[in-house]
């Protein structure tokens, strides 16, 4: 995608990582940790404990031996534990009110989805360049990465932050969040996966025979996270989405020692180009599905940093992954239901709304039809597995072991409501063999040596659809079973009859 | 067609069927693991004096008959055209024996590396006795890596796949 040239424009917490932590300050889902903290499994177990608590999340300003002036950022886009507002984080990560549910937040990025990209344009500068380090001044080790869990291969470098890649031939450019090891002062090994767009990245680069030039832009505009969790189609450009979702270009600035640009308006960037020869042991880590694996470490490509440049007291972000929910469900996972919905809309499908329930891991993704859902295909059999046959087709399909179709009576983010529907509706399953992705289970033992056999496995789409000729009955819920008037006087007395929460 | 047990139910012929085949099958793992455990317990040096020679004489056959053209291929499962060297080593500064494996068009070729050979895509380093576990499973490839018993260079992709391309076990039995 082309870039123009244009000068900066007005910062929303969806564009902007340090107004985005000012909202989420105003909001009470922030807080600032003064003390000295360790960097080694300290700002691991702090961050954990605020994902399983709700609790705010933790800016460190003090962490051990990293330099004076570089701060943390854990758990921004975590749960919060306020009643009616746990996805506040999320919410306004994308520049939308605190108290968006579930339906609205993936709404906002299938908006987007369907509007035409548009290009980023390219500016002079921007806060990132505030500091440069070059060459023997690159010292990775004094930036506050932390050690996230007891078993880890290592200190994970980036877990939060934006991969950048463009091919040789300069027509993709591609955003991903990956994981960086860190191995010394200059190098980390870098997790790629050959399915992923990175890896075909890489392999581009291979066959161009050059070391393959890589930009990680940290603490980056919130909806540029977003674009490069998203799984958009092969060599469609991220920061096109992301211009698309925030209606306007997304600044950037082109990198010291690279031709590729990270977004102008970012916290810190790290240069450097990862070797088609070296490797360095990469693993285990604690990873989205709530286990440190795999066993042993892996070789995996050496990222030889030539350049950092950050901003004054940059604000350095980390997930510290593990059992739901971190942003590996909060964002990659809202982001994959998003590109579901499109997709499965694109495809004349009737949805009126999808999620990846947070509990399942990634694992699920529940999908809700409106009452006319027969007008597409009479038969529920036959209409879970078209949904399964766009799902399971599509990069989106990586993490995903089951499709939930149910009517929209039930709401996919609940997931109470949701395991109810599942018990009591289901009405079939269709099966899909042979599908690629991630292991879904630690007791799989899946076998990455052996490509695709190792990387094979099923998939189902459940059925909670009514077959033909059945209705449901009412339901039994208040919200749903009793009349207005009973419902508002119940309402009325709540609290003068001792009900009501303190 | 899904077999559905009733609970209860006295056991069918296909009930002990499948009791049976999976009793052979537990022979067949407690045998395999058994020899794993000796081959696995044997020092370097005495793994490489007695087999080594063998070995490193029937290496080219035995990687030839192993080979799956099936898994020949790469991620987007285009035909793998590519040369990797092995390189077997024996005590430090010991002799070094040196193959030549050459993928093209789903076949493969296995020969003592000669001067002037192919430029390889990928480079694997690693003792005959580690070979030898290898090849009975002793251990896998992933878990030499991670004690820093086999060195790689070149292609990760392409080293990733070498143990399902030639039918070796990719994981260890013990």
């Amino acid at each position: 995608m082309a870039a123009t040239t244009r000068t900066k424009g007005e910062a929303t917490t969806a564009s902007s990582m340090r107004s985005f932590v000012e909202a989420l300050r105003e909001a009470g889902e922030l807080v600032t940790v003064e003390r000295e903290v360790d960097w080694n499994l300290e700002l691991g177990a702090i961050a954990r404990r605020c994902y399983e608590t709700g609790a705010p999340a933790p800016l460190f300003t003090h962490v051990r031996d990293a330099r004076p002036g570089f701060r943390a950022l854990g758990a921004p886009m975590g749960v919060s534990r306020r009643p009616g507002r746990e996805l506040a984080r999320i919410a306004l990560a994308l520049g939308l009110p605190a108290s968006a549910r579930a339906r609205e937040i993936v709404e906002a990025l299938v908006a987007a989805r369907r509007r035409p990209p548009i290009a980023p344009v390219v500016v002079d500068s921007g806060p990132c360049k505030q500091n440069v380090w070059r060459g023997d001044e690159v010292d990775l080790t004094s930036l506050p990465v932390p050690l996230l869990h007891a078993g880890d291969g290592g200190r994970y470098l980036n877990t939060l932050g934006m991969v950048v890649t463009r091919t040789p031939d300069r027509r993709w450019t591609s955003w991903a969040v990956a994981r960086l090891q860190l191995v010394d002062e200059r190098r980390a090994s870098y997790a790629i996966a050959p399915f992923q767009h990175t890896g075909r990245v890489f392999k581009e680069w291979r066959r161009h025979g050059e070391d393959m030039p890589v930009a990680v832009a940290m603490g980056v505009p919130p909806i540029a996270l977003y674009a490069a969790s998203m799984p958009l189609p092969e060599r469609m450009d991220e920061v096109g989405y992301a211009g698309a979702f925030q209606g306007a270009p997304l600044e950037t600035v082109r990198c010291e020692s690279l031709e590729l640009e990270v977004p102008a308006d970012c916290e810190l960037v790290l240069e450097g180009r990862v070797s088609l020869e070296e490797h360095a042991l990469e693993g285990p880590f604690g990873d989205y599905m709530g286990y440190v694996s795999p066993p042993g470490a892996a070789p995996m490509p050496v990222y030889t940093v030539e350049a950092v440049t950050f901003r004054d007291e940059p604000i350095y972000p980390f997930s510290c992954s593990g059992e739901p929910a971190d942003e590996t469900h909060t964002v990659w996972g809202v982001a994959t239901a998003a590109e579901a919905v499109h997709l499965l809309r694109e495809r004349g499908v009737p949805v009126t709304a999808g999620w990846l329930p947070f509990a399942a891991a990634n694992g699920w993704l529940a999908v809700t039809v409106p009452e006319g859902w027969r007008t597409h295909e009479p038969d529920a059999q036959a209409f879970c597995r078209i949904v399964g046959d766009v799902v399971f087709g599509a990069k989106l399909s990586g993490t995903i072991n089951t499709v939930i179709v149910c009517e929209d009576d039930v709401d996919p983010s609940d997931v109470g409501e949701l395991v109810w529907a599942v018990d009591g509706r289901r009405n079939g399953t269709v099966t899909f063999g042979g599908k690629l992705g991630w292991a879904f289970s630690p007791y799989t033992r899946p076998d990455p040596g052996n490509f695709p056999g190792g990387w094979q496995g099923t998939a189902e789409v459940w059925n909670l659809l009514p077959p033909v000729g059945v209705t449901r009955p009412p339901r039994t819920r208040f919200e749903d079973n009793y009349p207005a008037a009973v419902k508002d006087r119940v309402r009325r007395h709540w609290r003068q009859d001792g009900l009501a929460a303190d | 067609m899904t077999h559905v047990h009733v609970p209860g139910a006295p056991p069918t012929r296909r009930d002990r069927a499948a009791a049976a085949a999976r009793a052979l099958g537990r022979r067949k793992r407690r045998l395999h693991a058994a020899l794993a455990r000796f081959v696995a317990r044997q020092p370097d040096r005495r793994l490489e004096r007695l087999v080594g020679p063998i070995v490193t004489r029937m290496l080219p056959f035995v990687l030839r008959t192993k080979f799956r053209p099936a898994y020949a291929v790469d991620f987007d499962r285009m035909d793998i055209d590519a040369c990797i060297l092995l390189n077997l080593m024996r005590d430090p500064g010991g002799r070094r024996d040196e193959f030549e494996i050459t993928l093209e068009g789903r076949r493969s070729r296995v020969r003592r590396r000669s001067p002037g050979g192919r430029r390889p895509d990928a480079t694997l380093t690693l003792r005959l006795a580690d070979l030898v576990r290898m090849l009975v499973a002793a251990t896998d490839p992933l878990r030499l890596a991670s004690v820093g018993r086999v060195a790689m260079a070149g292609d990760t992709f392409l080293l990733v796949r070498f143990a399902a391309m030639f039918g070796q076990p990719t994981r260890s039995v013990l």
